[in-house]
C-alpha cells in the first residue's frame, strides 16, 4: 500500500494526546471544545487508515457517522455555551460554571 | 520512499504544528483558524489513503460548518475577557506525567501493530481507488448501514431542535410570556362577562396594565 499504516496512527496518536492536552490545561471553554474536535478528527484518522488497509468500507462509514454526532455535539455544545454566558456568568473560563458542584 | 509517503508526511508536518498553534493561542479565532487548516491537512491525508468521498465530507462539514458555528458563536459573546486572563491550567505537575505514559502507550501500540499478525489487504490500484468513491460508500449505507444511516437523520434533528431550544430562551422571552399570560387572563375575563359572569361595574383592563 502507498502509505504505511504506522504513519497514519502515529499522526493520528500525536493530534489525539493534542487535543487531550487542550482539554485538561485550557481554561477558555471554547478553546477546549475545539480540542474535542481535534480528538474526534484523529480518530476519524484511525478509522479512514484500518479501512485502507483492510480494504473494508466500513471504517469509512463509521467517519461518516462520526461526522453527523459532531455536527450534533457542535451545535448542541454551543448553544449550551451561549446560554450559560448569557444567563449564567459573563465569562469563558471554564472554572466558574460550577451548577452541578455539591 | 515514494510519493505518497512524503506528500503525507509533509502534511502530517502542518496538522501537527497546526494543531499545536489550536491548543496555545490566546486568541480563539486564531484557534478556530488553525483548527480549519489542520483539518484541511487531515482531507488531505483522507485523499491519500482512498477515502475521497470522506474527505470531502470533512472539509465540508469541519470547515465548512462547525468551525463556521465556532466564529459565529466568538461573535455573539465577548471573547476579549477570556484573552485577558491566564490561559492554562495549573496541572502541568500532574498533566506531565500521564501524558508521557500515554505518548509511551500509544507509541508501543503504533509500533507493535506490524507485528501482530493482520496481514494488509491486497488491493490492485483499481481496487483501491473505488474503496471510498462515492458509489460504493452509498451502496454500502443504503444497504447494510440504513438504519444507522436514517437513524443519523434524526441524531440531527434533535441536535437542532436542541441547539434552538437552549439557545433561544432569553429574558426577551420570558417577557413575552408574561405578556401572552396578561392577555390570555383579559381574554377570560372579557368572555366571562360575555357570558354573564362578570360584575357590570368591574372595568375591563389588562391584568398587568399598571407596570405596563
Amino acid at each position: 500500500m502507498s502509505v504505511p499504516l504506522n504513519y497514519a496512527l502515529a499522526l493520528a496518536a500525536v493530534l489525539f494526546v493534542t487535543g487531550l492536552a487542550g482539554v485538561i490545561l485550557r481554561r477558555n471553554i471554547l478553546i477546549i471544545f475545539m480540542s474535542i474536535e481535534l480528538m474526534l478528527n484523529a480518530t476519524n484518522l484511525n478509522l479512514v487508515a484500518f479501512s485502507r488497509y483492510f480494504g473494508n468500507v466500513n471504517g469509512q462509514i463509521f467517519v461518516f457517522f462520526v461526522l453527523v454526532v459532531a455536527a450534533a455535539e457542535a451545535a448542541v455544545g454551543l448553544a449550551i455555551i451561549v446560554s450559560l454566558v448569557r444567563h449564567y456568568k459573563d465569562s469563558l473560563n471554564g472554572d466558574e460554571f460550577n451548577l452541578l458542584k455539591g | 520512499m515514494n510519493a505518497p509517503t512524503a506528500v503525507f508526511i509533509v502534511l502530517a508536518a502542518v496538522a501537527v504544528v497546526s494543531s499545536l498553534n489550536v491548543i496555545l493561542r490566546r486568541n480563539p479565532v486564531h484557534s478556530a483558524i488553525f483548527l480549519a487548516l489542520t483539518i484541511l491537512c487531515l482531507a488531505g491525508e483522507f485523499v491519500l489513503l482512498n477515502a475521497e468521498f470522506i474527505a470531502a465530507t470533512e472539509v465540508i462539514v469541519y470547515a465548512g460548518a462547525i468551525i463556521v458555528l465556532f466564529l459565529f458563536t466568538m461573535m455573539l459573546l465577548d471573547i476579549r475577557g477570556g484573552m485577558r486572563t491566564r490561559q492554562f491550567q495549573n496541572q502541568f505537575g500532574l498533566a506531565a506525567p500521564i501524558a508521557v505514559l500515554l505518548v509511551a502507550l500509544l507509541g508501543a501500540a503504533v509500533g507493535a501493530i506490524n507485528i501482530s499478525g493482520l496481514p494488509a489487504a491486497a488491493l490492485s490500484t483499481l481496487q483501491a481507488a473505488q474503496l471510498g468513491s462515492v458509489q460504493n460508500l452509498g451502496q454500502e449505507l443504503y444497504s447494510n448501514f440504513l438504519l444507522p444511516f436514517e437513524l443519523a437523520s434524526l441524531v440531527l434533528t434533535v441536535g437542532l431542535i436542541g441547539a434552538i431550544g437552549l439557545a433561544g430562551h432569553g429574558a426577551e422571552d420570558r417577557e413575552e410570556q408574561v405578556r401572552i399570560e396578561e392577555a390570555l387572563e383579559f381574554d377570560t375575563k372579557v368572555r366571562a362577562k360575555e357570558g354573564g359572569h362578570l360584575e357590570p361595574e368591574e372595568e375591563l383592563v389588562p391584568a398587568g396594565g399598571h407596570h405596563a
